[in-house]
């Protein structure tokens, strides 16, 4: 019962923002094929896919940078297809920061409001709020020249803030810091997230930034959304083969749909209804197990399969490990505990076995 | 012997550097010398050919003449070629670089090419008549790629990115180019249209076939060597090259130019 109240009170209140049948095309070239897209107002989104997916290209649509082939972009239930930059209610943290190297940080921060023609009292004060969200309150008289990388993409996100944009779009906010700073900057948009309760989108190839900072996934591939949602939920149920590989590690399983059961090359045989014929399985290295002992029995309900240990990599806080599967597969177990590692060496013969509901069937292989 | 090669070197480029700007040293010490001839020894130190230049109302002609030419050409050349710089760097497409080539081809060409073919355009085609319009017009060819070029060099390092940002914050595309571009261009465009400005001050060849009655700076002098080799021509040409000179120095300065 109160789970259709909540849906009538969503469906009441529309997305902030709708992307509808949008697509991108330079000439013959396809940027985006047809994209919908729906983002909740407050969210943290992570538009994540490799480099060429055209993930800038929708950013860029949202922010007007460029206008879509066809299709409608709308924000706050207001058609903002055919607006340009300056008349939407966002605003963007870019790639190389684009700062203005004319001016101090507090002229930067305060420019889209003296653009405005905001009163000089109120312009001064925000610049100051903005400057003490982004805790750069003694930096305000600098010059741009004068900051470090990481101080720069914060003058870059006080500059977009201060705007109170309906959604602050992001192109890579991390990609040009190091690996310290970055996480440092994690915890900040996270915080600044928080502190505002804006909506963030921002665009990834990074997806352990992705995780770290969304509460709203979408993985992109070739101009297409491949899959959207909680990042716990991506992760744990892929839809594609793409998705499954892009986000994490995974094992990629071949099989054959025969009646009720799938047998895998593998060897692993279980009761698997559905669509016959040929049929591809994801596994997460971290659902494996391994057991020294040669039991007979696969135990535990699921399958079991014997194998040979050819390579063991002890990465600090994991254990990677490669094992081969008799008739030329291999299979990838992560240990998260490497103590667990500890028992196996090279070359030896182990069990491994895994829950039947960690295997993910993603369709046949393009 | 390392040693040897070293000094036999820095000897020939020393003789070198006397060859080059020997005449230019003579020229300025003998504008102060009282002898109608250039010649040793000097005579006394005196004014005298400044005052005459000074008193000169052909010499007054020509400068203000030179003048009338050399501001509008550093305005017009300065315009033209920031915005074609502007442009072809804005595109960036790879047809930028051959336009901004060929638009520096005037540079290439004999000037004496360009300036009979300047004539032939006006009288024969355009049915203008000679005169200051027409130098500027001349002018403004040679200077205007060089403009360019010192503007092109300057956007070579220009973010684009703030031109988006800036439209981002919700400037208009004309605020953007006032309160961004231009800004972090002025330095180059002040640099650049000091440049056009010396060059056309002492350009002589396409002037003097395109001046027709009148004389600009470097007409006038030629005149005057023409009919007497008076050192007041010392003078003039000594005023010239520290004009020069100076516009040149605070133009590299302020762009930072090189090459």
């Amino acid at each position: 019962m109160s789970i259709d109240v909540l849906a009538a009170g969503e469906a009441a209140r529309p997305p902030l923002l709708r992307v509808s049948g949008v697509t991108k095309r330079y000439g013959a070239a396809v940027a985006l094929h047809p994209i919908d897209l729906e983002v909740r107002e407050g969210s943290f989104t992570a538009i994540l896919g490799p480099s060429g997916c055209g993930k800038s290209t929708l950013l860029r649509l949202i922010a007007g940078f460029a206008e879509p082939s066809t299709g409608k972009v709308e924000i706050a239930g207001r058609d903002v297809t055919r607006l340009g930059p300056e008349n939407r209610p966002t605003n963007m943290v870019f790639q190389g920061y684009g700062l203005f190297p004319h001016m101090s940080v507090a002229e930067n921060v305060g420019f889209g409001l003296s653009i405005a023609r905001r009163p000089r009292r109120e312009i001064d004060q925000r610049v100051t709020e903005a400057l003490a969200l982004v805790r750069l309150e003694e930096f305000a008289t600098r010059r741009i020249s004068a900051l470090s990388g990481g101080q720069q993409q914060r003058v870059a996100l006080a500059r977009a803030l201060i705007m109170r944009p309906l959604i602050l779009l992001l192109d890579e906010p991390l990609a040009a810091l190091d690996l310290k700073l970055r996480q440092a900057m994690q915890t900040e948009l996270r915080r600044i997230h928080r502190e505002t309760g804006g909506t963030f989108i921002f665009v990834t190839h990074d997806q352990s930034e992705a995780f770290s900072l969304a509460d709203n996934l979408i993985v992109m591939n070739e101009g297409r959304i491949e899959q959207a949602g909680v990042p716990q939920d991506v992760y744990m149920r892929p839809k594609t083969l793409f998705v499954s590989q892009f986000v994490g590690d995974t094992n990629i399983l071949p099989g054959i749909r025969r009646g009720d059961h799938v047998e895998l090359a593998l060897g692993a045989r279980f009761s698997s209804p559905g669509r016959q014929g040929q049929t591809t399985f994801v596994l997460r290295p971290e659902a494996l197990r391994l057991d020294a002992a040669t039991p007979g029995d696969a135990g535990h309900g699921g399958t079991a399969l014997h194998g040979t240990i050819d390579e063991m990599l002890l990465l600090g806080g994991e254990a990677r490990i490669t094992l081969s599967i008799g008739n030329g597969e291999t299979l990838v177990a992560r240990l998260s505990d490497p103590r667990d590692g500890e028992a196996f060496r090279t070359g030896m013969k182990v069990t491994v076995s895994w829950a039947e509901k960690a295997l993910i069937e993603v369709g046949v292989a393009a | 012997m390392m040693r040897i090669v070293a000094f036999a070197w820095s000897l020939v480029m020393g003789l070198l550097s006397v060859f080059l700007l020997g005449p230019l040293v003579l020229v300025a010490i003998f504008s102060f010398s009282s002898n109608a001839l250039i010649s040793f020894p000097m005579g006394d130190l005196t004014l005298k050919w400044y005052r005459d230049l000074f008193v000169n109302p052909d010499f007054y002609a020509a400068l203000s003449n030179s003048l009338a030419i050399a501001l509008p050409v550093a305005l017009i050349s300065t315009v033209t070629g920031t915005l074609a710089a502007y442009a072809f760097a804005e595109w960036r497409t790879r047809l930028g670089l051959p336009l901004l080539a060929l638009l520096g081809l005037p540079v290439l060409l004999p000037p004496l090419v360009i300036a009979i073919s300047l004539v032939v355009l006006y009288v024969r085609w355009l049915g203008l008549p000679l005169g200051r319009p027409a130098v500027i017009g001349g002018h403004v060819l040679v200077t205007q790629p060089l403009v360019a070029a010192v503007i092109a060099s300057r956007m070579a390092s220009f973010d684009f990115t703030v031109l988006e940002a800036a439209r981002d914050l919700g400037a208009s595309r004309w605020q953007t180019f006032w309160k961004v571009t231009l800004p972090q261009m002025r330095a180059a465009i002040v640099g650049a249209a000091l440049i056009a400005f010396a060059l056309s001050l002492d350009e002589f060849i396409i002037a003097v076939f395109t001046i027709g009655g009148g004389n600009t700076i470097s007409t006038f002098v030629w005149g005057k060597i023409k009919t007497t080799l008076d050192p007041s021509i010392n003078a003039i040409a000594t005023i010239l090259l520290l004009m020069t000179i100076g516009l040149t120095l605070i133009a590299l300065r302020l762009t930072r130019y090189r090459g």
